[in-house]
C-alpha cells in the first residue's frame, strides 16, 4: 500500500496543501515550526483516525476555522481508493471512496501506518499507560475482534468500578452482582490478554533480529509482556473482592498490564543509554512493519519524524537498508545533508516553509 | 424580550421529552399559540389527561395497560407455563407481532447498570420472583437486550433461579434471518459460530 496524493484543508497551520508523493521515499525538509510534523500527523490520522501525539482530535483544526479535512488517494492491492477524514469540533467522520463509514472501527486498518518520532522514547521511559496505548493501537490495526473486546472490557470495567464505588459507601453489598460483572469482565479480558500475548511474542522475534542488525551487536533485545494476572483469572479476582470494595476500584486486569524491555539481562528503562533506548524503540517500530506484513501481506506506511539525524551514521545506514524496497517512507529533517541520500533509491524531496509545501527534486544539487 | 409566563411554562414542559432542546420546544410552543385553534388544543389536553387517568402498569407483568390485569395476563387461552422476560414494554409488542409465542411476559422496566445507578432492586425483578412462586411456570426465557447491561441482568436472574426447578433459557443471537453471511460483521459471525447448533 502507498499514498499517491494528499490534500489538507484547515489542518494545523495549513490553509490548503495539495501534493503528490513518491511511492518509495518522501523527504520533507524544513526548519522548526514550519509544519513538517503536521504532514506526518495528518498521515497518521488518515490511517488510525488518531494523532500520534497525546492531544484532542479538535486540536488539529486550524484556529479560526470550523473543521479540518484530510483527503487522500491511496493505492491498495493495485486499486486506487479515496480515503478522507473530516474532523469538526463535535466529532470526526471517516470516508471510504466518498462513502461515510458508520463506525470508525470499520475504517481503522484499511491504511496501516507505523510512526517513529522523538516522543516514542516514552514507550520505554514513560508510564505503563503509554505502553498499553501502544498495544491497543497496534493490535487494533489488524484485529477488529480486539477493538471490540477492548471497547467492551472498558465498558464493563466502568460498570464494575461504579458498583464498587457504591459498595464502598453502602452497608448492603450485592456480592452476586459483583461476581456477575467480574465474570463478564473476565470474558473480555481473556480475549484482550490472549491477543496482547500473541502480539508481543510475534513482534519479539522480529525485534531482536532487527536490533542486532541495526546496531551490529550480539546482544539480545528482549520484549516481555507483563500481564496484571498470569493465570487463574477468577481466583485472583475473588481474592481481591474485599480489597476492590475498600478501594472502590478494580485493582486487577488488562488496564494494569505492562511491557518490559531488556538488553540481555539489564532493564533498559533504568540501565540503558539514550542511544540504546532509541535503537530499542526503533527496533520495535520496524518489527511492526514485519508484523503487519505477516497479517496483511502488504507493508504499512512508515513515518520517520526527525529521527534520522539522531542516529549515528552506521545505524542510519542500517535503517535505510532495512526499509529499502519494503515500505513507502516519509522522512522529515531540518537539513537535507543530515540524510545519506546514497542509501535511498527513488525519492522525492519537499521543502516546507510557513505552511507551504514545494516539491524540489533537484535540491541536492543546490546544496 | 421574554415570552409571557404561560408560553415559558409550555416551553419548559416540552423540554422534558428526550431529544427536544430549547429551540425545538420554542418552535412547538409558538406553533401551539399561533397555529392551533382551541379545538386542537383541547384534543391534545384531553389525550394527555386520558394517558394520566387510563394508563398504568399491569400489576402482574409490568406491561403498559388500560385494564387490570393487562390483556395478556387476563387471556385464559395463553400458555401459563412459559414467561418471557424483557426490558421494555415495547419489546413485548415486537414479540407479539411474531405470532409465534403464546405464553406470558414479564417487563423489567430497565436493565441493571451500576453506572446509571440502576441496581437489581430498581427494576422489576422482585415481581418476577413472586410470580414464579405462585404460578405454574416451567420455563423462563430471558430476552433482555444482548448489550452488556442486558447480559448482566440475564445472568443475575438466572443465578437467582439456579436452585429452582424452572428451566432458564436465553434467546439466541447471531446472523439475522434472511441475512447474507458476507454482509455480517466479524463480531456477529463469531457470535453466531459460538451459538451454532446440531442439525
Amino acid at each position: 500500500m502507498y499514498i499517491k496524493s494528499l490534500k489538507l484543508t484547515n489542518f494545523r497551520n495549513y490553509d490548503k496543501l495539495s501534493t503528490n508523493f513518491s511511492r518509495k521515499t518522501n523527504i520533507i525538509i524544513g526548519k522548526n515550526a514550519q509544519g513538517k510534523t503536521s504532514v506526518l500527523e495528518s498521515l497518521h490520522i488518515l490511517g488510525l483516525t488518531k494523532s500520534h501525539k497525546l492531544n484532542k482530535d479538535r486540536d488539529v483544526i486550524k484556529i479560526g476555522t470550523e473543521y479540518a479535512k484530510i483527503n487522500s488517494l491511496i493505492n491498495l492491492n493495485d486499486k486506487d481508493i479515496e480515503l478522507d477524514i473530516i474532523i469538526s469540533k463535535i466529532g470526526k467522520k471517516a470516508k471510504y471512496n466518498q462513502i461515510e463509514l458508520e463506525k470508525l472501527s470499520e475504517y481503522i486498518g484499511i491504511l496501516n501506518v507505523v510512526i517513529f518520532s522523538p516522543e516514542d522514547l516514552d514507550l520505554i521511559k514513560g508510564n505503563p499507560q503509554i505502553r498499553r496505548k501502544f498495544l491497543d493501537l497496534e493490535i487494533g490495526q489488524i484485529s477488529k475482534q480486539y477493538l471490540y473486546s477492548l471497547l467492551n472490557y472498558k465498558k464493563v470495567l466502568k460498570q464494575r468500578n461504579d458498583l464498587l464505588k457504591a459498595m464502598q459507601m453502602n452497608k448492603e453489598k450485592d456480592m452476586m452482582l459483583l461476581d456477575i460483572l467480574t465474570d463478564q469482565l473476565i470474558g473480555y479480558l481473556e480475549e484482550v490478554v490472549r491477543q496482547r500475548r500473541q502480539f508481543i511474542s510475534r513482534i519479539a522475534k522480529y525485534t531482536n533480529k532487527i536490533y542486532k542488525y541495526l546496531s551490529n551487536s550480539q546482544s539480545n533485545l528482549v520484549v516481555k509482556y507483563v500481564p496484571s494476572i498470569k493465570s487463574n483469572y477468577k481466583k485472583e479476582f475473588v481474592n481481591k473482592y474485599k480489597y476492590d470494595i475498600i478501594t472502590g476500584t478494580t485493582n486487577l486486569g488488562a488496564h494494569r498490564d505492562d511491557i518490559e524491555f531488556f538488553i540481555d539481562d539489564y532493564f533498559i528503562k533504568t540501565h540503558a543509554s539514550q542511544g540504546e533506548m532509541r535503537s530499542s524503540v526503533l527496533s520495535v517500530k520496524l518489527a511492526l512493519i514485519d508484523f503487519i506484513f505477516e497479517y496483511k501481506k502488504d507493508y504499512p506506511i512508515l513515518l520517520l519524524d526527525d529521527v534520522l539525524s539522531e542516529l549515528d551514521e552506521e545505524r542510519q545506514n542500517n535503517l535505510l537498508d532495512y526499509i529499502q524496497n519494503k515500505t513507502q517512507n516519509f522522512i522529515t529533517s531540518t537539513e537535507i545533508n543530515e540524510i545519506n541520500l546514497k542509501k535511498i533509491s527513488n525519492y522525492k524531496i519537499f521543502t516546507i516553509k510557513k505552511g507551504h509545501i514545494e516539491e524540489s527534486g533537484d535540491i541536492e544539487f543546490k546544496i | 424580550m421574554r415570552y409571557p409566563d404561560a408560553i415559558d411554562k409550555l416551553i419548559e414542559a416540552l423540554r422534558k421529552y428526550p431529544g427536544v432542546g430549547r429551540k425545538t420546544a420554542e418552535r412547538f410552543a409558538l406553533y401551539t399559540v399561533n397555529r392551533l385553534n382551541d379545538e386542537a388544543i383541547d384534543e391534545i389536553v384531553d389525550a394527555y389527561l386520558r394517558i394520566k387517568e387510563d394508563i398504568f402498569k399491569c400489576p402482574i407483568c409490568g406491561n403498559i395497560t388500560d385494564t387490570d390485569p393487562c390483556y395478556i395476563c387476563k387471556d385464559q387461552s395463553r400458555d401459563k407455563s412459559t414467561i418471557i422476560v424483557i426490558e421494555e414494554a415495547k419489546d413485548l409488542i415486537v414479540m407479539e407481532k411474531t405470532n409465534k409465542y403464546h405464553g406470558l411476559y414479564h417487563v423489567l422496566n430497565g436493565a441493571i447498570s451500576p453506572s446509571d445507578g440502576i441496581g437489581p432492586e430498581d427494576i422489576n425483578i422482585k415481581g418476577l420472583l413472586v410470580r414464579l412462586k405462585d404460578e405454574t411456570i416451567k420455563e423462563v426465557i430471558l430476552a433482555t437486550n444482548l448489550s452488556n447491561e442486558g447480559e448482566t441482568t440475564a445472568q443475575y436472574i438466572s443465578r437467582l433461579l439456579q436452585d429452582s426447578t424452572i428451566l432458564v433459557t436465553r434467546i439466541a443471537h447471531g446472523i439475522p434471518a434472511g441475512g447474507n453471511i458476507e454482509y455480517a460483521d466479524e463480531i456477529t459471525i463469531s457470535k453466531a459460530l459460538e451459538g451454532r447448533r446440531k442439525l
